[in-house]
């Protein structure tokens, strides 16, 4: 009985480290996003652009800001508000990109 | 240019009017307007030794150069002071059978005499005037487009007006504190509406509206509107029919200008409006001296064009270079003049160029300003027409891709058009709606909330601005086409809020200059009005008849230059190499904290950001900054440490 176990320890062990990960990232972006923009009530879901919370030139520098701190390129076809446009989906989209 | 006053006390509250008490309070009113012209004159009407009871209203106003700017009719006890420019005095002159060397002033006296208020629908110019008549009733009146200024305040203790907010404040009228829902408003739509003002309890008379103060109430009474209905547009009209009635109505007004106005100069941009108007005008006078202003940094310059347009039309050009340092140093002198705060910094440098212009000899300058707004040159229109298109097909992939060509140096082609759609795409859903034109750019001003304090924000929370403005639009708004309507809101709230009363009025007044503005002459802005859509704004090019018309008067590279937008330097100007003093001490985090219209945490580490910026600042954070730092002046400079009143100059009684 004791592998079954050791099986769900390690899978539960494995869920916390993603959701820890995944909550760096959010806290990384939202205070990149305090820090640049100004702004410090925005919900997760919330789109960046018609909240006024980001402008159009600010997409650009969010996207930099991404690239360099995750070590990775946002290809043109990846520029989609699915990806970008609120935090959750930018969490979203840099733990599939980092995956 | 003159500046007129006056005000009329409530017994009992106040004392009633003898020439003792009033002279004081009138003579401080003008002194604080005393950049706008000389010697001042006053009249207590109706006079006390002729009046049954006292006098009821006491009037004054300076001379406009060496035409007294108050008359008093000695027969009916009529008063009228004047400030403006009636451009065709010969017809009026003629109609109200009065001599070649009439006033202005007596002019208007005698035509409100005749016709009343009817008077003004024959009067061509700007204006903002004052008439006391028989019936004692006092009448403040303004012309259709606003290029004159007029201010009033109304409490328990009487009723004052003049051309200037300082002035109430001077005559002890009002006591200085801002409206923060004024504040409010101009983060949104540049400027405070419904006739607000930054400051309580004054307010400014609409354009195009009377205000009639009779036994001690207000009535408001509206005598001129644009009719930018549907029915009113000549749909059927050819492109040469166009260009042959505005040529005829163009020349006309600048020749009448070229008459009337004394000491005449012009401002050249380089830009096609004020291009037009100085070819034309230097055409008709056969010497015209024009006069520009240039920048440091290039992306704000435009002397290149200037200097070819100048070279081209044969005119007698003058340039100002106007540093960053001197922008940054000029700022709190503009905020004064303008009682305004304001998003971007081109006020300061105007200032400059104002007094610079008034230092050769120039009273009275012509400007394009109105062109953009009444024959669509701002991107504001293209962007309605691209969203109304948008509009009938919002899933399209391919229309929202016209805004990259729509703003090609925002750097939205590199934006792929799903985000294009996310900012673009707001309020598509109902291309009906009354604000549908302007909503985009009122969220992007509307940006700068994000650096109020929370005490302000809570402050103002209850009072929308939307609902303000909307309040001030008359009933025939809701039915005019979406192009009307963005035209409409354009002229209630950038040209008469912001750039006619800041740029286009307060920073000549600074100079003692009169403004000439043939594109804001009523029978222009009226022929506009009807013009089919196709010949302001053909596909994306804007104003499009001015193009054509340009053919016959300005070089190619004028005619078909796109709109490029008079801005200065605003974050290299506060704080760049050379920072003004005045930012250290009124930008301080104390300084903000006293204020308390901003939040100063964030904005210190926002200038903070600022310092360190490696390259330009975007558009929004330059205008965040300057909001900031004119909301600090206007404070400083109006409530919390006004400057001492200037020696009240001896009154001329009539």
């Amino acid at each position: 009985m004791g592998e079954p176990l050791s099986i769900l320890t390690v899978s539960f062990a494995f869920v916390l480290e993603k959701t820890s990960y995944m909550d760096s990232i959010r806290s990384t972006i939202r205070s990149f996003i305090s820090d640049t923009f100004f702004v410090d009530d925005f919900e997760d879901g919330a789109s960046f652009l018609k909240s006024g919370t980001i402008d159009s030139t600010g997409m650009m520098e969010l996207v930099n800001f991404v690239e360099q701190s995750f070590g990775f390129k946002v290809e043109d076809n990846e520029l989609v508000p699915e990806n970008l446009d609120s935090l959750d989906n930018l969490v979203q989209f840099i733990s599939r990109k980092k995956s | 240019m003159a500046s007129i006053a006056g005000f009329c006390p409530s017994p009992p509250l106040s004392p009633p009017l003898e020439k003792a008490s009033a002279e004081p309070r009138l003579a401080n009113m003008l002194a604080a307007m005393s950049h706008r012209g000389s010697t001042p004159m006053a009249a207590l009407l109706p006079p006390a030794d002729l009046a049954s009871g006292l006098p009821t209203v006491a009037l004054a106003a300076g001379y406009m150069g060496q035409i007294p700017a108050l008359y008093v009719d000695k027969a009916s006890h009529m008063g009228v002071a004047f400030s403006g420019h009636l451009h065709n005095m010969e017809a009026l002159l003629a109609h109200y059978g009065c001599p070649p060397q009439t006033s202005t002033a007596q002019l208007v006296q005698r035509a409100f005499a005749q016709e009343g208020l009817a008077c003004t629908q024959r009067f061509l110019g700007s204006f903002a005037f004052a008439v006391c008549d028989e019936k004692q009733r006092l009448w403040l009146v303004r012309d259709g487009v606003g290029a004159c200024p007029l201010f009033y305040a109304h409490g328990p203790e009487g009723f004052a007006f003049a051309s200037e907010i300082k002035a109430l404040f001077a005559g002890k009228h009002l006591q200085p504190k801002l409206n923060l829902h004024a504040i409010n408003q101009s983060l949104r739509f540049w400027g405070p509406v419904l006739g607000f003002s930054h400051f309580e309890g004054a307010f400014a008379l609409l354009p195009g509206m009377a205000l009639c103060l009779d036994k001690g109430k207000l009535h408001m009474h509206r005598c001129w509107d644009v009719n930018l209905s549907q029915e009113n547009i000549c749909t059927q009209l050819s492109e040469e029919q166009a260009l042959q009635t505005l040529d005829a109505l163009f020349r006309d007004t600048v020749s009448k200008y070229l008459k009337t106005a004394p000491q005449l100069g012009a401002f050249l941009s380089g830009g096609l409006d004020s291009s037009l108007v100085c070819a034309v005008a230097h055409r008709q006078a056969g010497k015209l001296p024009t006069f520009s202003v240039a920048f440091e940094q290039a992306r704000f310059d435009e002397s290149e064009y200037q200097q070819r347009v100048a070279k081209a039309i044969g005119t007698e050009h003058r340039t100002l270079l106007v540093t960053d340092e001197e922008i940054g140093a000029l700022l709190p002198q503009a905020v004064v003049h303008a009682e305004h705060m304001f998003l971007r910094s081109a006020p300061a440098p105007f200032l400059a160029l104002s007094r610079w212009v008034a230092q050769h000899g120039i009273q009275s300058v012509l400007s394009g300003e109105g062109a953009d707004e009444f024959f669509w040159g701002y991107d504001i229109y293209k962007e309605t027409v691209l969203r109304e298109f948008w509009a009938r097909f919002p899933s399209s992939s391919i229309r929202p891709k016209l805004f990259a060509r729509l703003y090609p140096y925002l750097s939205l082609s590199e934006l792929p058009v799903e985000m294009l759609q996310s900012f673009y795409g707001i309020g598509l859903d109902k291309p009906k709606a009354w604000d549908f034109s302007h909503q985009i750019r009122w969220n992007n001003s509307g940006r700068i909330a994000r650096f109020l304090s929370p005490a302000f924000t809570q402050a103002t929370a209850h009072v929308s601005p939307e609902d303000t403005l909307r309040q001030s639009l008359p009933p025939s708004f809701e039915t005019l086409p979406t192009m009307g309507k963005a035209q409409y809101l354009e002229m209630r709230s950038m040209l008469q809020n912001y750039l006619l009363p800041i740029q286009g009025e307060s920073m000549l007044a600074a100079g003692a200059l009169q403004g000439c503005f043939p594109f804001m002459d009523r029978r222009v802005v009226e022929f506009a009005a009807s013009l089919p859509r196709r010949l302001k704004l053909l596909g994306l090019t804007e104003k499009y008849l001015l193009r054509r018309y340009g053919q016959r008067w300005v070089p190619p590279e004028v005619y078909q230059r796109p709109k490029f937008p008079y801005r200065a330097p605003i974050v290299e100007a506060l704080l760049g190499k050379a920072p003004p003093p005045w930012v250290q001490t009124l930008l301080s985090k104390e300084a903000m904290e006293t204020v308390g219209v901003f939040d100063a945490d964030k904005c210190s580490k926002f200038m903070a950001k600022l310092r360190t910026l490696q390259k330009p600042p975007s558009e929004a954070d330059a205008m965040a900054l300057n909001a900031l730092a004119t909301t600090q002046l206007l404070a400083w400079h109006f409530v919390l440490s006004p400057p001492p009143p200037p020696p009240p100059p001896p009154l001329l009684w009539l």
